[in-house]
């Protein structure tokens, strides 16, 4: 949880705090950004561009809102915006060997293993399913910080949820009999 | 079944729920996929990126930074586009009432110079005015703003040299205080006035060197000016490029570019000193306005970073092929290098 003060050292044109909370979210926003666009490389261009625009932006943000659902806010919409342009590539790079210091090589390999199904399914999603469930379980939002982050109503946030689940699993089905194609 | 995933059923609910699982089997079905699909789901990678984005985008951020600088500087001037917008931008800029003393001082020092090229032929007092012009600011030893608009309209010469003369002429006058003995109210009006060909030597500018290109910032050149911020044009650049490094508050100024396209001179946190680029190399000219010291040229790369780490120290990075690499000038020790 990025704290207030620094929030409000970066808004009063504190630099260094503004690059600190940068490197504080960075790689919340590039995980997101990696879900979403299913790839490294456009991630680190998301991700990037994100950051930059928390930069320019961050005046705007307003302390009664939460920084974290913000920042979320604005990575989704580059990402979906990008996803639009771009046709998404459903690939499974190998991310997942890029190794750091947190992890061991094993729980990177068996990660690896166990999810390229559950990876290949989400990059199967529509764009806002996609973003939905990326909050839901790769930032751990509640239903009401993803409603905030993609301005959408809870209710729309919970069919979301609830479809893209449904569509998840029925992939994971298929794949596991074998039947789904590239 | 979907909320229970997420946690959201009250205990009645949850008990209802629990009731109909064990009587319908589909649903059991269902429910443990679904509970599968969580788990998979909770253990996907939280996966970290490769490089630090965020030192990846240090000098972008740099770059907005020294954009920001001058586009509070120059005002408006990103919606600027024509001559008149520069000749309203010198009226805007007389009538501001901020740092007369370091328009004044840029403006008195860019004259005195100014004499000094009128012997030279018009093309070199072109090219020499806009050196020395860039050069002047430093002599300010304050802010670093180099001049003005000089021209940054029209390659047309004579009524933008006329202009440009009551607008130094305004300036000159404000400054008194500090550059009293150097020059007098009168000095350097009558410097510049207008015998033709002095005015062309001094602010020979306009044409530089016949190319009418519109300096002034529209909105393409506004991103230009945040990309070029800091670059080095080797003095003979034809176009005005509005970087530049600003130590005071002048939002309320606007158009004060550079007309070398040069960044302008930066002062030293104290004064002491102040910078500005030249053909390459940075320059630095003591609280004399003297050349204290001269770098190495960078050639055509790209300087930008430009900062003062305290009074006698200064710090840079240059673009080049190979990549950015950041120097320091040492100005105790004389001494320069890589960082």
């Amino acid at each position: 949880m990025v704290e207030q003060e620094l929030i409000r050292s970066a808004q009063s044109g504190d630099r260094d705090a503004m690059i600190q909370l940068l490197r504080e979210i960075e790689t919340h926003v590039y995980r997101t950004a990696y879900y979403i666009l299913g790839n490294e490389q456009d991630a680190m261009d998301a991700a990037q561009e994100a950051l930059i625009r928390v930069y320019t932006k961050i005046e705007s943000f307003e302390e009664k809102a939460q920084f974290k659902t913000w920042v979320q806010r604005i990575v989704t919409n580059i990402c979906i915006d990008k996803f639009r342009r771009n046709k998404p590539t459903v690939s499974i790079d190998e991310h997942a060997m890029n190794f750091t210091a947190d992890h061991s090589v094993e729980e990177e390999v068996v990660a690896t293993y166990v999810s390229q199904d559950i990876r290949e399914a989400i990059n199967k999603l529509s764009d806002h399913y996609r973003a939905v469930i990326v909050l839901r379980y790769l930032q751990d939002f509640s239903y009401n910080e993803i409603s905030d982050s993609l301005g959408l109503p809870l209710n729309t946030v919970k069919s979301y949820l609830f479809r893209a689940r449904q569509q998840l699993q029925s992939l994971l089905q298929d794949y596991q009999k074998g039947g789904v194609g590239g | 079944m979907q909320r229970q995933l997420d946690l959201d059923l009250a205990d009645t609910e949850q008990q209802l729920l629990d009731a109909h699982l064990k009587t319908c089997a589909s649903c059991r079905v269902m429910m443990e996929r679904l509970q599968r699909l969580t788990s998979e789901l909770s253990s996907l990678p939280k996966v970290h990126p490769p490089v630090s984005l965020v030192d990846a985008i240090l000098p972008k951020l740099e770059e907005i930074d020294l954009a920001r600088q001058s586009a509070g500087i120059v005002g408006s001037t990103t919606t600027v586009h024509s001559g008149e917008t520069s000749l309203a931008n010198r009226r805007n800029r007389r009538a501001n009432r901020l740092s007369y003393k370091v328009l004044g001082g840029v403006v008195a020092a860019g004259l005195l110079l100014g004499i000094a090229i009128v012997n030279l032929d018009q093309d070199a007092s072109m090219r020499v005015a806009d050196q020395s012009i860039s050069g002047s600011s430093q002599l300010s030893g304050s802010a670093n703003i180099t001049i003005m608009n000089v021209a940054t309209s029209s390659a047309n010469d004579e009524a933008d040299a006329s202009d440009d003369v009551e607008l130094m002429e305004t300036s000159i006058l404000e400054v008194d205080d500090q550059y009293a003995e150097e020059t007098s109210d009168d000095k350097p009006v009558g410097i510049l006035a207008p015998s033709g060909e002095k005015q062309q030597g001094l602010l020979g500018i306009p044409s530089t060197g016949g190319d009418s290109e519109v300096p002034a910032v529209g909105p393409d050149e506004a991103q230009t000016e945040a990309g070029d911020k800091g670059k080095i044009a080797s003095g003979q650049t034809e176009e005005w490029n509005e970087s530049f490094d600003v130590n005071l508050d002048l939002d309320d100024m606007d158009s004060i570019q550079d007309r070398s396209g040069a960044s302008v001179g930066l002062a030293s946190p104290e004064g002491t000193y102040s910078v500005f680029i030249e053909n390459g190399s940075l320059v630095v000219l003591d609280s004399n306005n003297e050349r204290t010291y001269v770098s190495q040229s960078f050639g055509d790369a790209e300087v930008y970073g430009l900062e003062w780490t305290d009074d006698s120290h200064l710090i840079f990075k240059v673009l080049t092929d190979e990549g950015e690499q950041a120097y320091y000038i040492d100005l105790d020790t004389r001494s320069e290098g890589r960082m």
